[in-house]
């Protein structure tokens, strides 16, 4: 019981981490029509920034405040540059973001080398309580919490603002949107930012999740997000947090009960290790393949009600 | 094969071109779909364009609104050209569009359709909701519900509401009727009748010959993408030849 609850704590956490990457990717996907491949490598360079910014000043919120507002740049400048070309071109897009997603990697590697980077531990996060075998390591909790703040930040914007009702509004209709008068090109870089500068908050919140920063995080985060965001539903906010949940619960328990595994492979990390982490993509694709027989638009996709997010 | 059209006839009161299109080209998907476009929209009229099916009416809408680019032409509203402009500017310059299948919002609800549509100075606020909710009771009635869960006639009062929502300088209207039961015609009919009573300047693409009747002032007839017949609205009623001709009936 205590392993499982152990599993669970961490199942939710790594959803937390991957809510934050797949809510901006679903959002984009629903308002824009656009598949975001460059979204890995917005994650990566929050957690770059974060990292430069904790290692200089040993701040830790102004570090995830930095990699937040530099996503969230870097997200604007994309969705002007080289997104707004090519809207409605699926193949172009397609081809663009990932060719952007792979320089954007390669620019990471050119200014801190492939080799992991490596921290102090955060101040206040490193403890973890212990009930008998039950584990609770205090970053996972605080992971959780950002999750949830991030989660009723983003639903009360679209729920409870003229932006987010634009933004619903846009999701079902854009061109109609715009023949009320409302620039949704403006709404699109809005969104994009912000999808970007959440990517980057959960590459800044995880690295201390993993005690590092590797180059190729980006990369493992993105399968995960893409089919978190097919299981929710494409383009359905609520969708991508119920779809980021199985999946983490799912990337935790199957390797475990799987494999039997050590709980201590698991913690205090709670990455899989190499074995794991294919097993759980593995398991994702099972996840995903199954869902998509029995609910093809997703768990919560192309809800027709008010507020339908 | 080239007919000279009157334009809006400078007629005894000094009435004022608010919307004029002159020789407006349309492509869709490389296929020539207007093929030189030139009408008016008369201040506090409504201003019918009529055609068999997939003669260009709605494109020569979306086309006003910006939705569609013209390939050649001119667009103006009050001397001001909209042609090359996104549909949110034309929007911004007063015109008012109520799409053919009226696209409303159908994971908003009722209340949320409308207030979308209202935008800072030029928006009627609160009595511009309560102004669309008394012209259409049933409105009111589901406020709150989602705009997907109403009528087909619900919901093209709902389209035409919302364009209501601000002050508009002209409305273009996409046949609103379209399959709608005879008693909603009816209850359309005398919206449209009241609108053009209290001066609303209105472009109205319609089948329905007899709703067409008795809400235009003017009419313009469109045919594989031209302009093929102009004028006033009792004049085509009285042209039985015309009628077959260009409209089928
Ligand atoms: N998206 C499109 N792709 C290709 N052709 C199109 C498209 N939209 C319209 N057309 C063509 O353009 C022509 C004009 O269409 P339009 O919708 O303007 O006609 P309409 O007069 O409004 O007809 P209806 O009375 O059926 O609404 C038609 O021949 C139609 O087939
Ligand atoms: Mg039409």
């Amino acid at each position: 019981m205590s392993t499982f609850l152990t599993l669970t704590v961490s199942g939710i956490s790594l959803a937390a981490l991957f809510f934050m990457v797949s809510a901006g990717l679903s959002l984009i996907f629903g308002l824009m029509g656009i598949l975001n491949f460059a979204h890995g490598a917005f994650f990566l360079w929050g957690a770059y920034i974060w990292f430069e910014v904790f290692n200089r000043t040993g701040n830790f919120p102004l570090a995830l405040l930095a990699a937040l507002a530099a996503g969230a740049v870097l997200g604007a400048v994309t969705e002007r540059v080289f997104i707004r070309p090519i809207y409605r071109r699926p193949l172009s897009q397609i081809l663009v973001t990932l060719g952007l997603g792979l320089v954007l990697t390669q620019l990471v590697i050119a200014i801190w080398g492939v080799q992991p980077q490596y921290f102090a531990s955060i101040p206040g996060l490193s403890k973890t309580w212990r009930v008998g075998d039950f584990y609770v390591p205090s970053y996972k909790l605080f992971v959780i919490a950002i999750g949830i703040v991030v989660l009723a930040a983003v639903w009360t914007l679209l729920r409870y603002t003229r932006i987010g009702l634009i933004v619903r509004a846009g999701v079902e209709n854009p061109a109609m949107v715009e023949s009320l008068g409302i620039n949704v090109r403006t709404v699109f870089l809005g969104v994009f930012a912000l999808g970007a500068g959440l990517a980057a908050l959960g590459g800044a919140v995880f690295a201390p999740y993993v005690n590092s920063t590797t180059t190729d995080m980006g990369q493992t985060v993105l399968l995960s997000a893409i089919i978190v965001v097919v299981l929710g539903g494409l383009g359905s906010y609520l969708g991508s947090a119920v779809g980021a949940l199985v999946i983490g619960l799912a990337q935790i328990y199957v390797p475990y009960y799987t494999f039997q595994l050590e709980t201590s492979s698991l913690w205090p990390h709670g990455w899989p290790t190499n074995i794991d982490s294919s097993a759980a993509s593995l398991i994702s694709l099972v996840l995903l393949v199954a869902i998509l027989l029995i609910r093809p638009q997703g768990l919560m996709g192309l809800k027709l009600e008010p507020g339908g997010l | 094969m080239s007919i000279q059209i009157p334009l809006a006839t400078a007629s005894v009161e000094t009435a004022k071109t608010v919307l004029s299109l002159r020789n407006i080209h349309t492509y869709i998907a490389g296929s020539h779909i207007l093929q030189g476009i030139s009408l008016d929209v008369t201040e506090g009229q409504t201003t019918v364009l009529l055609g068999r099916n997939g003669a260009g009416k709605s494109t020569t809408l979306r086309t006003t609104m910006g939705n569609l680019p013209a390939a050649q032409g001119s667009i103006t509203l009050d001397g001001h050209e909209l042609r090359g402009k996104p549909a949110y500017f034309a929007a911004r310059q007063g015109v008012g569009f109520v799409p053919e299948d009226r696209e409303v919002f159908v994971s908003l609800t009722v209340e949320e359709n409308l207030k979308l549509a209202q935008r800072g100075g030029a928006s009627r606020g609160a009595a511009g909701i309560e102004q669309a909710y008394t012209l259409f009771p049933d409105l009111r009635q589901a406020r709150s519900r989602s705009a997907g869960a109403m009528s087909g006639g619900q919901q093209q009062m709902l389209a035409i509401a919302r364009a209501m929502m601000n002050r508009n300088r002209v409305m273009l209207v996409d046949e609103p009727t379209k399959g709608l039961a005879p008693v909603v015609v009816k209850q359309l009919a005398t919206i449209f009748e009241s609108l053009r009573d209290e001066g609303e300047t209105i472009l109205l693409v319609e089948q329905n010959l007899e709703f067409a009747a008795r809400v235009g002032h003017r009419f313009y007839v469109l045919d594989e993408g031209r302009i093929v017949h102009g004028g006033r609205m009792d004049e085509l009623t009285r042209d039985p030849e015309l009628l077959r001709r260009y409209i089928g009936v």
